[in-house]
């Protein structure tokens, strides 16, 4: 079996920002399609889910974030900077309503209050939701057809076969492919573990 | 079928198949997001994104992200529109009004969208370099401020989206008192680089390039920690105030005889020309003097620490930096600037940190001296102020 290859993310990113820059409309989309949910995800969390707030405040964040891609030099994953801006902003606006922010430093991961409803200590709780946030975040880094196909296969448990048919792929390809998005899932969580701030530093 | 799991690879001392499929049980799945916001969201930021670079594809063209972004067909197509800094909240309301059955909101768009047009083509006419040319652009505004043209048109609302607004030779800027209802400041940019700041209660002639009249309140100059432009001079009831490469404000209180002119020297020097109301000799001061100039022409000296209290205001209406791609030494050099600090590192190891780790991200909705906590904190430093000293350590309890 061939062995995974080592996927270059920083390079398709850089190429889609450069697309981006260029004018290419349908580079604006893929970079929509691919960061925007899991962006939400990560503010509705710190939001306590807060919907229209989560709403306003990611709508700001991808302004600026567009605003600033000329700056963008792919130092750090594209969805670990727009994570750190929209982190930045929620700061911002907790600072606007002169409402004590749960979080405020460029490098904190925020302490979210973990789901009232899971078992165990409350230790036991937070670092359950943390890892579990982790596995969230790591999968919305990833180029969507990766997510989807790991979701597919480990957590429904859909075989290749029915993931290559999702795909519309043979099952060598679709067997490949989850090859590769397991890899890169791989990547990304440890990536993200060892790197709480998300991005402060290349 | 028989599956080729392929898991030779271990990952935490666990087949990676295993582990993968373990960590995803345990998380769950992932949250759907709200179609109708993600909708928004997508269309508010290519509003943004069309309007800096300018889409060269058709909408129609567009290949919809299967199932995850789907667009409503109502959503109204985006206009280039200009986001600024701290208005996009309200834009998305005005996007999901947009979405709703009341067809007059399009026509009222319509006529703000022409009245606006008017008075920004008026604008621009009455500060377009044809007229006179631009000399200072705005950068920061709070509460009211108001500017009146060249010729004395006027006055326009300089709200919180004018930044980047240019201002022609001629103009006057007013920023509302302490006791209004929304006390006014501004940073503007002046031609030469220099920042100039107008505390509340300011108004300020734009005279030309090189020289601004302050009838009354405080303004604030800073050229820079490397002045390069035309230096810009004061002129005040009390005379004309030169900077030679420095940081310092100007104010003027009080009327006729109980008018006084105070200058606060932060860095640098600054010469006060003879010839005010009282034929004031030629006077230099230097960092950390104050000058009180009656209205007699009567000089009071005294002494001004660069930091503390009286630069509170400077400091709030300072443009923020923007950290992308920049040392911590470069943000400290700019913290030390803004808040007269001396930055002093406890030790090479904490130096060597700020000269080597590159910043990421923005502060633009904190102050500079909010700001230090989370920007130190990312770069695993630490802080203490004490006697004018900013003093970086590093932080060992990370």
């Amino acid at each position: 079996m061939r062995a995974p290859e080592r996927l270059r993310p920083e390079d398709d990113e850089r190429a889609l920002v450069a697309r981006m820059r260029s004018g290419d409309e349908r580079a604006f989309d893929e970079f929509a399609e691919r960061y925007l949910p899991g962006l939400h995800r990560f503010a509705l969390r710190r939001l306590d889910g807060d919907r229209e707030l989560a709403r306003d405040v990611v709508q700001t964040t991808m302004c600026n974030a567009i605003a600033k891609l000329d700056g963008y030099r792919g130092e750090a994953p594209l969805f670990t900077w727009l994570c750190a801006c929209c982190r930045n902003e929620i700061g911002g606006h907790f600072r606007r309503r002169d409402r004590r922010p749960r979080e405020v430093e460029l490098d904190g991961e925020p302490h979210a209050v973990p789901p009232a409803t899971a078992g165990g200590g409350p230790q036991e709780r937070l670092l359950r939701f943390e890892a579990g946030e982790l596995v969230h975040l790591a999968l919305d880094s990833l180029p969507p057809n990766y997510a989807r196909a790991v979701e597919w296969r480990y957590l429904e448990g859909a075989a290749v076969d029915e993931i290559a048919r999702r795909l519309g792929a043979t099952y060598k390809a679709a067997e490949s492919l989850l090859s590769r998005a397991r890899a890169a899932f791989r990547e990304a969580y440890e990536r993200l573990a060892a790197s709480p701030d998300l991005g402060a530093e290349p | 079928m028989t599956e080729n799991r392929g898991t030779e690879r271990e990952w935490r001392g666990l087949p990676e198949e295993e582990e993968t499929r373990r960590l995803l049980a345990e998380a769950g799945p992932r949250p759907a997001a709200e179609e109708d916001d993600l909708a928004a969201i997508t269309e508010a930021a290519r509003a943004e994104w069309r309007r800096r670079y300018g889409g060269r594809g058709e909408a129609a063209e567009r290949t919809e992200p299967d199932g995850e972004v789907p667009r409503p067909p109502d959503l109204p197509t985006a206009a280039p529109e200009r986001p600024e800094r701290g208005a996009a909240i309200t834009r998305r309301s005005d996007r999901f009004r947009a979405e709703r059955p009341a067809r007059r909101w399009p026509a009222l768009a319509v006529a703000a969208a022409v009245i606006a047009a008017l008075g920004l083509a008026w604008w621009a006419l009455r500060t377009s370099p044809a007229a006179a040319p631009v000399i200072a652009s705005v950068e920061v505004v709070t509460g009211e401020v108001l500017a009146w043209t060249a010729g004395g048109d006027g006055p326009v609302s300089l709200s919180a989206d004018a930044s980047g607004r240019g201002l022609a030779a001629g103009s006057t800027v007013e920023t509302a008192s302490a006791d209004a209802g929304e006390p006014g400041r501004a940073a503007l940019r002046a031609a030469g680089g220099a920042s100039l700041r107008l505390d509340t209660g300011t108004r300020v002639h734009l005279a030309s390039a090189e020289r601004i009249e302050l009838t009354r309140g405080g303004v604030y100059l800073d050229s820079g920690a490397d002045p390069g432009g035309r230096p810009l001079a004061v002129a005040t009831p009390a005379g004309v105030f030169h900077e030679l490469g420095t940081q310092f404000e100007v104010r003027v209180e009080g009327a006729g005889t109980e008018t006084i002119t105070r200058l606060r020297v932060r860095e640098g020097r600054v010469a006060l020309d003879g010839g005010g109301a009282q034929g004031t000799a030629a006077v230099l001061t230097a960092t950390g003097e104050e000058l009180v100039v009656r209205a007699d022409g009567s000089l009071v000296h005294g002494e001004i620490a660069p930091h503390g209290p009286a630069w509170e205001w400077v400091v709030a209406t300072a443009p923020m930096l923007d950290i992308e791609g920049l040392t911590v030494r470069r943000f400290l050099d700019w913290i030390a600037r803004e808040t007269g600090l001396r930055v002093e590192f406890a030790d090479a190891e904490a130096a060597a940190l700020a000269d080597t780790v590159v910043l990421h991200g923005s502060i633009d909705h904190l102050t500079p001296l909010e700001s230090l906590g989370p920007v130190l904190s990312s770069a695993g430093l630490d802080y203490r102020i004490m006697d004018g000293s900013l003093v970086v350590l590093v932080d060992h309890d990370r």
